[in-house]
């Protein structure tokens, strides 16, 4: 592998753990997966300076090398950013996937027509099937969006376009959802305090929590 | 050889120095460096992103073990990494054997 190089990093970052706590801070994104990226940094760069010191080098001359070796801040922060902003979108997706599969139990039973006669009107009818199928093809989506960021690697490299498409396909669909569950409890339910109540904990909160996971997930592309 | 000219077979040369046994990142890096006979000139740090990507295509699993009294991530090629590395390793000799007819001297 390369040695000497990195001259420029050398002069910023002077030793293993300086070079790992700037990676460390250069890093944003989900702190289980950054934590094991940076540990594995660290973990590398005790062992190439351990074999270098065993090869005849002083620790600070082992140090120096091995962090030339690593590769700049600037090559290789964008490439573990990359991993982050991935994993980031997996969740964003599972989770996107997690609260619209429970849609289909809510419009069907308690928020649905068979609790109390459906609102006549063109409207409802709309907003009933734009849930409906919408609903499922947003689930069809998420799906596909969770296989692209894990398994879908075998066949392309995910990178921040997966992600990015996740994070606004996440969005859109929250609000999507919202407003069509609000238009649809406006017009099926009035002022009844139960159905809002199921408005609130099924869809406006897990929709805001997901969507605020987008907004992260999307900051990081 | 630079990394620009190694792009698109990373992947395949990682699944190949795990092929024999389990390696943490260090160990695969020097395995990488020492059956290319020290030729590969790449940024070790840009081989974690790549081993992250294998493990979540499934080709690869990782698990915390102990190596020489350290702590380090191990990882292990699962039998998706095993059939992957196989159909690429047919696809190189197709392709270099395409290249060798077409570059080789007449």
């Amino acid at each position: 592998m390369r040695t000497g190089g990195g001259l420029a990093t050398l002069e910023r970052v002077s030793t293993a753990e300086a070079y790992v706590t700037a990676l460390d801070h250069s890093l944003v994104g989900p702190r289980r997966v950054r934590r094991g990226l940076v540990q594995e940094a660290r973990d590398h760069l005790d062992d190439a300076s351990a074999a270098l010191s065993d090869a005849g080098y002083d620790r600070a001359e082992a140090e120096r090398i091995a962090v030339a070796d690593f590769g700049e801040l600037d090559e290789v922060v964008p490439a573990f950013q990359t991993t982050l902003a991935v994993a980031a979108s997996r969740r964003t997706a599972l989770m996107l996937l997690l609260v619209l599969s429970i849609q289909p139990f809510l419009w069907d039973g308690p928020l649905g027509p068979d609790h109390g006669p459906p609102p006549d009107g063109v409207v409802f009818s709309v907003l009933d099937h734009a849930v409906e199928y919408g609903g499922s093809a947003m689930i069809l989506v998420a799906l596909g969006l969770l296989v692209a960021s894990g398994i879908g690697n075998r066949w392309f490299t995910a990178g921040r376009g997966i992600a990015r498409l996740t994070a606004i396909t996440t969005l859109a669909s929250a609000a999507s959802i919202k407003l069509i569950g609000l238009a649809m409890v406006v017009l099926s339910s009035g002022t009844e305090p139960g159905p809002w109540l199921l408005f609130l904990v099924f869809i406006v909160v897990p929709f805001s929590v997901t969507g605020t996971q987008a907004r992260r997930t999307l900051a990081l592309c | 050889m630079k990394a620009d000219a190694l792009r698109g077979h990373l992947d395949a040369l990682i699944l190949a120095v795990l092929e024999k046994e389990p390696l943490h990142g260090y160990a695969i890096i020097e395995a990488l460096s020492l059956r290319s006979g020290g030729e590969l000139d790449l940024p070790t740090g840009t081989v974690y992103p790549a081993l992250r990507r294998l493990e979540a295509a499934g080709h690869l699993k990782s698990t915390w073990a102990t190596a020489g009294g350290r702590k380090r991530r191990t990882y292990t090629l699962s039998a998706g990494g095993r059939r992957a590395l196989a159909k690429q390793r047919a696809e190189w000799q197709v392709f270099s054997s395409v290249v060798d007819g077409v570059l080789g001297e007449a």
